[in-house]
């Protein structure tokens, strides 16, 4: 489920089709998820699931799997 | 609707949240520009700059405070007061004079500046403001020096984006983290509070507002139910919670005197209606504040149809405003058009609560006289309405009326009426071309047009200024009415007839051969398909997108109603 909108929600700020987002899909990979993309991927999942993550993580977070690991820890989900 | 938005930071994010707010207006068509991040001076007076190119409607110009005076935020012990005022000065002005410049040669466009917000964070906190060493000071100095340099500037609008910082929270609206990753300093809820504002602005400046507020009773105007705990019961005062209701009204009040009409719609006993507005000694509206009055038992839905039919308004232009989840439901669902609010489930919110619905529904940034005016004007409509009904024949009304048109020409002091009659009229438009007030300032300037003008009086005072032709005198000899339009409330009296007879007359004078005039199929202004034929005009083009008429003013004329006055006052 929480996986379910994640992609939904990346694939919307990354203006991808929904079947192009994976787990290995990186900071890079697409023209739209650059530095200032990132920033707003994680704008967008933090409003979309209620989460904060700290600036550390946010350099940290740059994959599709490594943002649902984390969501998975904060929600316990 | 072309918008560029300009920053000292990064703001490109404010995009997504921008078309959300602008959606409902020019169904959503909205093509964007970002300036290069922290060009906003060298984009304003740049003439071969990216702003020049996109050319915008709109230029949002967003400044961080703390951006601005860096310098002297990193180093302020070595700033005394008297040097900071005069820096304060020289950058707020360096700035004023790049949007006033831009402004120059762009006059169609309109810049939106932000008041300038600091960090609420300091290493100096307690001596900020108490010695000579005060940064803080710099936000009150620029915010001042802003607001003095921009009343002399038309399109420049200052956004008050402190206030809105006051009210949602510095913390909650900025976010520092992105700022150490990427330079954006605003939250996402920053983001959105921002667009939210600029948009408030926008619509205001396009003239998207509402234009009638109707109110219930009980429990809406004062606490309680009259027909229950009569005129002792109620409350309604300066103590307790009356006061939340006594506050509400005072803030009805000044909605009113900014050209929005207010109108009852309640059910009860009139009597009992009648006894609160004549005898509690607590009623901040009094009953000539309202335009119509519905008080009684039926439906609330047919009353309100009844109120937009005897007003010549639309329901769309309504706001409903009722505690009644109930009655609530009943309008939204047989009357869609009409915005009905959700309503506090606790009095002491009313105010804040209400200034949110103005700020939503009401927007609006300059006041005109017709605005001043426009209940007294719509109290005579309804009373033409009830001596309209006296009569057998309309053309004894029309006679009874003792009507007068005052036409004028280029007269600079009706430019905002003028704009907003072509921002807002509907139904008697013909080419619904929408024009903002500087638009209408150039015409004036432009010998290639003339802007007529024509406000009706009555005897029942003024109708206000309710018509609007422009001319456009073109290159081959002709002249083309670029803009015929009629606010509906006179619509029917012949004034129109009156008004292009006019115009004829003059174009005539001045040596005009050939007129033109077209007609632009709307949703809503079926009413004047036909009205350049009637009026005698040969229709020489048609397709399915428009048509095109022309009269020969040498053999030919417009007949003047002889039921109307023309008078004709030329202005520089």
């Amino acid at each position: 489920m929480m996986e379910e909108k994640l992609f939904k929600v990346i694939a919307s700020v990354l203006e991808i089709p929904e079947n192009r987002v994976n787990p290995e899909l990186s900071l890079g990979d697409v023209e739209k998820w650059d530095s200032l993309g990132h920033l707003e991927l994680i704008l967008a999942v933090e409003e979309a699931f209620g989460v904060k993550f700290n600036s550390t993580e946010i350099s940290e977070l740059t994959s599709v799997g490594k943002i649902a690991a984390r969501l998975k820890e904060i929600l316990g989900a | 609707m072309k918008v560029a938005v300009l920053s000292n930071i990064n703001i490109d994010l404010i995009g997504k949240y921008l078309r959300e707010n602008l959606r409902s207006l020019e169904d959503g068509k909205i093509e964007m520009y970002f300036g290069g991040y922290g060009q906003v001076v060298e984009e304003l007076i740049g003439e071969s700059s990216g702003l020049y190119e996109f050319n915008p409607d709109f230029a949002i110009i967003f400044i961080d405070a703390d951006e601005l005076f860096r310098d002297i935020l990193s180093n302020p012990l070595s700033y005394l007061s008297e040097d900071i005022r005069g820096i304060v000065k020289e950058r707020v002005s360096n700035l004023f004079h790049a949007i006033s410049k831009y402004l120059d040669i762009c006059p169609q466009g309109y810049a939106l500046v932000n008041t300038l917000v600091m960090a609420p964070y300091s290493v100096m906190p307690y001596m900020d403001l108490n010695t000579d060493y005060s940064p803080s000071v710099m936000e009150f100095l620029a915010n001042a020096e802003l607001w003095e340099l921009q009343k002399g500037l038309k399109n420049m609008v200052i956004v008050n984006w402190h206030s809105m910082v006051n009210r949602y929270g510095y913390n909650r609206l900025y976010d520092s983290r992105y700022w150490y990753l990427g330079r954006i300093k605003l939250s996402g809820e920053g983001l959105s509070r921002l667009a939210y504002l600029y948009s408030g602005y926008i619509k205001a400046i396009k003239g998207k507002t509402k234009k009638v507020l109707l109110l219930d009773l009980d429990n809406t105007l004062w606490g309680g139910i009259i027909g229950e705990d009569g005129l002792d019961g109620i409350e309604l005062g300066e103590d307790g919670i009356g006061k939340a209701y006594r506050d509400f009204q005072k803030l009805v009040k000044i909605l009113k005197e900014q050209g929005v009409l207010l109108a009852v719609v309640s059910k009860n006993n009139p009597s009992d209606v009648d006894e609160v507005f004549e005898k509690h000694p607590m009623m901040v509206l009094k009953k000539d504040d309202f335009v119509v009055f519905k008080v009684n038992w039926s439906d609330k839905a047919q009353n309100i149809k009844e109120i937009a039919e005897e007003l010549n308004l639309g329901l769309d232009s309504f706001v409903f405003i009722d505690d009644s989840p109930f009655e609530r439901e009943a309008v939204k669902r047989y009357l869609p058009e009409v915005v009905v609010p959700d309503f506090p489930d606790d009095p002491s919110l009313l105010p804040g609560w209400f200034c949110e619905i103005v700020e939503n529904y009401f927007p609006k940034i300059w006041i005109t006289e017709e605005d001043r005016k426009r209940s007294k004007m719509y109290q005579g409509e309804v009373r033409r309405k009830e001596l309209m009904r006296e009569f057998t024949s309309l053309e004894d009304y029309l006679r009874s009326l003792s009507m007068k048109a005052v036409i004028s020409i280029n007269d600079r002091r009706h430019v905002s009426r003028i704009a907003q009659l072509t921002q807002r009229t509907n139904q008697f438009n013909l080419t619904t071309r929408r024009y903002t007030e500087a638009d209408i300032e150039r015409f004036m300037e432009n010998p290639e047009h003339l802007v007529f003008d024509l406000e009706l009086i009555d005897k029942f005072g003024t109708n206000g200024i309710t018509g609007v032709i422009i001319i456009l005198f073109r290159k081959d000899g002709t002249a083309l009415i670029d803009t015929f339009l009629m606010s509906c409330r006179i619509i029917g009296r012949g004034v129109e007839k009156a008004f292009l007879s006019y115009v004829v007359n003059y174009l005539r004078s001045q040596g005009v051969k050939i007129l033109k005039g077209q007609y632009f199929p709307t949703k809503k202004n079926q009413l004047v398909s036909n009205l350049y034929g009637e009026m005698g005009f040969r229709k020489v083009e048609e397709d399915e997108n428009h048509t095109e008429w022309e009269m020969d003013l040498s053999s030919r004329s417009v007949e003047c109603p002889d039921w109307i006055r023309v008078e004709g006052r030329i202005e520089g």
